[in-house]
């Protein structure tokens, strides 16, 4: 059974129309994730699937659930960190994590839950002095009472510095481990990379594309990058290179040779430079970006034509520093 | 419990907000000072009569009807619109609980503010009566706190239910307040208004017929006014004879009216609304 299943979901408010039919099947046991530019649709699509808002047409099914029709056990099973949400100033830490092991019943121990997302030494001031990621990590330990079926996040990692976001990917991971199904939403391209198994692109409403991120850079041929240092560069290297199966460009800086290729190609690049004599020192290699993938898919370069301009410089310029030093966090 | 968990988590709120003290110290305020102003009436009107318990309790409801009506709209027009407008509601209706849930658990929370409040100014004030009028009896004063309550009740139900209809506190304020100013300030003026127009546009001579006068009943303060001197009979073991619209059970109708009526509309248009 699926986690979640849309099926020619739109919604449209007024004249806009911020979703225009999307189907998507969300499996069990997987992290999902939901990649798309701000004003894409995400959190629209989270708002159906919680029934804050309804759809104009099409349906969807949560945990084999209406969303709509049956939103209040829908959301006995989920646990949820939506989106430009508040806290209650008011409350402290505690009590929030209290309101909700109420709300759904559970037995949780609301300072286990605050310890595991790091803000127990807070618990007991009041919510509305925290910081906005404590703000965030609080709403996740909200989000984990009961130990629910599926997770829910909407741009979890806004407002927490790398260290939070790690631990917050961290925690996905857990939950995973432990079961449970995690959906959660990003503009940010690094955060999907490296925690998702499967990824569904969106943009002005409607799904670019689905697929496991291998899947995707194999099904764009993208290209990747080998750095290689020689003792030497020999005479002849565009001539052994060339050549080879995939090989697209081949840039030289100093003692260091770089080729783009297909991925798949490295190895015979190696042979090839190895063949004409020079000693590989070093080499390192990277993998295109999702935000590459992202251009080349919505045909846009989501830097320079984002009207959001602060967000998804902010965005680029993580995946860019981030997602070229492959594996650093997986 | 859904309903309960909302309840209990409103009433937290308002009282770390302050709500309850402020409430609480106002309506100790008006009781108090209400039931002191009242024994200084002889000294002030010779002709005024004695003063009594009873009398006590007919003065103090005309005081209380404009603080409590008031005091509804402060404390429950952001209730719900204030949860919408600031995004806690995605926290609130992320968890399990149904629009219902948390409609009715904000009517029980507000009005459980609404009740502590009543009950820590009534307590001061029955202490009060106590010491400076004969025959003061706590079941009088349980009594008037009931009927008052039932008041305040009907208040934050209809203030709550406003709160509900509308995503901007802005505009629940404005209703709110143009409600409280149609029904308790104004009131005389629309049912003169509508005698008025009853009357061919013109302005109605001699006696009132009889349904200007219930008309005129029907503002939750009139049968507020009518509730606690049914409750003032009762405990005297009367019941004096008076027109329907004056009797205890139109006062119900009445209040149920107004909290009814408006709870369905704005429930109604919470639980079709996008957040």
């Amino acid at each position: 059974m699926a986690a979640i299943e849309l099926s020619g979901l739109s919604k449209t408010y007024g004249d806009v129309r911020a979703l225009r039919g999307v189907d998507l099947s969300v499996e069990e046991g997987e992290i999902f994730g939901f990649l798309g530019p701000n004003g894409a649709g995400k959190s629209t699509t989270i708002d159906i699937l919680l029934d804050f808002v309804r759809p104009t047409a099409g349906s969807a099914t949560v945990l084999g659930m209406d969303a709509q029709t049956n939103s209040k056990a829908v959301r006995q099973r989920t646990g949820v960190l939506p989106d430009a949400y508040r806290v209650y100033d008011r409350l402290t830490g505690r009590e929030h994590v209290q309101f909700a092991i109420e709300s759904k019943g559970a037995e949780d121990d609301p300072e286990a839950l605050l310890s595991r997302v790091g803000i127990l030494e807070s618990a007991d001031r009041a919510a509305g002095d925290y910081s906005k990621g404590m703000r965030q990590r609080l709403v996740l330990a909200m989000a984990l009472v009961g130990s629910p079926e599926l997770l829910i996040l909407d741009e979890p990692t806004t407002g927490l510095d790398p260290k939070g976001a790690r631990e917050m990917r961290e925690i996905i991971r857990a939950e995973r481990a432990r079961g449970a199904t995690v959906f959660f939403s990003s503009h940010i391209l690094e955060q999907v990379e490296a925690v998702c198994d499967r990824v569904a692109i969106l943009d002005e409403g409607e799904i670019v594309t689905v697929d496991t991120i291998t899947g995707l850079r194999r099904a764009l041929g993208s290209d990747g990058q080998l750095n290689i240092t020689v003792d030497a560069v020999p005479a002849d290297l565009r001539a052994a290179l060339e050549p080879v199966e995939g090989v697209s460009e081949i840039d030289v800086d100093g003692r260091t040779i770089s080729v783009r290729s297909t991925n798949g190609s490295k190895v015979a690049i190696i042979d090839a430079i190895e063949r004409t004599g020079a000693e590989i020192i070093d080499f390192t290699t990277s993998e295109a970006s999702l935000e590459d993938l992202f251009i080349a898919y919505t045909g846009e370069d989501r830097a320079a034509g984002s009207p959001e301009g602060d967000g998804q410089a902010a965005a680029v310029a993580e995946a860019d520093g981030t997602a070229h030093s492959a594996g650093v966090d997986r | 419990m859904s309903v309960l968990a909302v309840a209990r988590k409103d009433f937290a709120d308002a009282r770390r907000s302050k709500a309850l003290l402020a409430l609480g110290i106002l309506f100790v305020v008006m009781g108090v000072g209400g039931t002191y102003l009242y024994t200084l009436l002889p000294t002030m009107d010779p002709e005024s009569g004695p003063i009594t318990p009873e009398g006590l309790y007919v003065f103090l409801g005309q005081i209380s009807a404009l603080f409590i009506a008031i005091s509804a709209v402060v404390l429950s027009y952001k209730a719900i619109a204030g949860e919408s407008e600031s995004g806690s509601a995605k926290l609130l209706l992320g968890l399990p609980h149904t629009r219902r849930d948390v409609f009715l658990g904000k009517v029980i929370g507000r009005s459980g503010v609404m009740f502590i409040a009543l009950l820590v100014g009534l307590l001061a004030t029955f202490g009060v009566a106590i010491a400076l009028l004969e025959g003061t009896s706590a079941v009088g004063f349980a009594g008037f706190l009931v009927v008052t309550m039932l008041f305040g009740l009907v208040y934050v139900t209809l203030m709550v239910s406003i709160s509900a209809s509308t995503t901007s506190t802005s505009r629940a304020a404005t209703l709110g307040i143009g409600l409280f100013v149609v029904l308790e300030l104004m009131w005389d003026v629309v049912v003169f208004g509508a005698a008025f127009v009853a009357n061919g546009f013109a302005a109605p001579a001699g006696e009132m017929p009889t349904w200007v006068m219930a008309l005129n009943g029907f503002a939750p303060t009139m049968a507020y006014e009518s509730a606690v001197t049914w409750m003032i009979g009762v405990l005297a073991g009367q019941s004096p004879a008076v027109p329907f619209f004056r009797e205890a059970w139109f006062a119900l109708v009445v209040f149920a009216v107004w909290a009814a009526i408006p709870a369905l509309l704005g429930y109604g248009r919470y639980r079709g609304a996008d957040l």
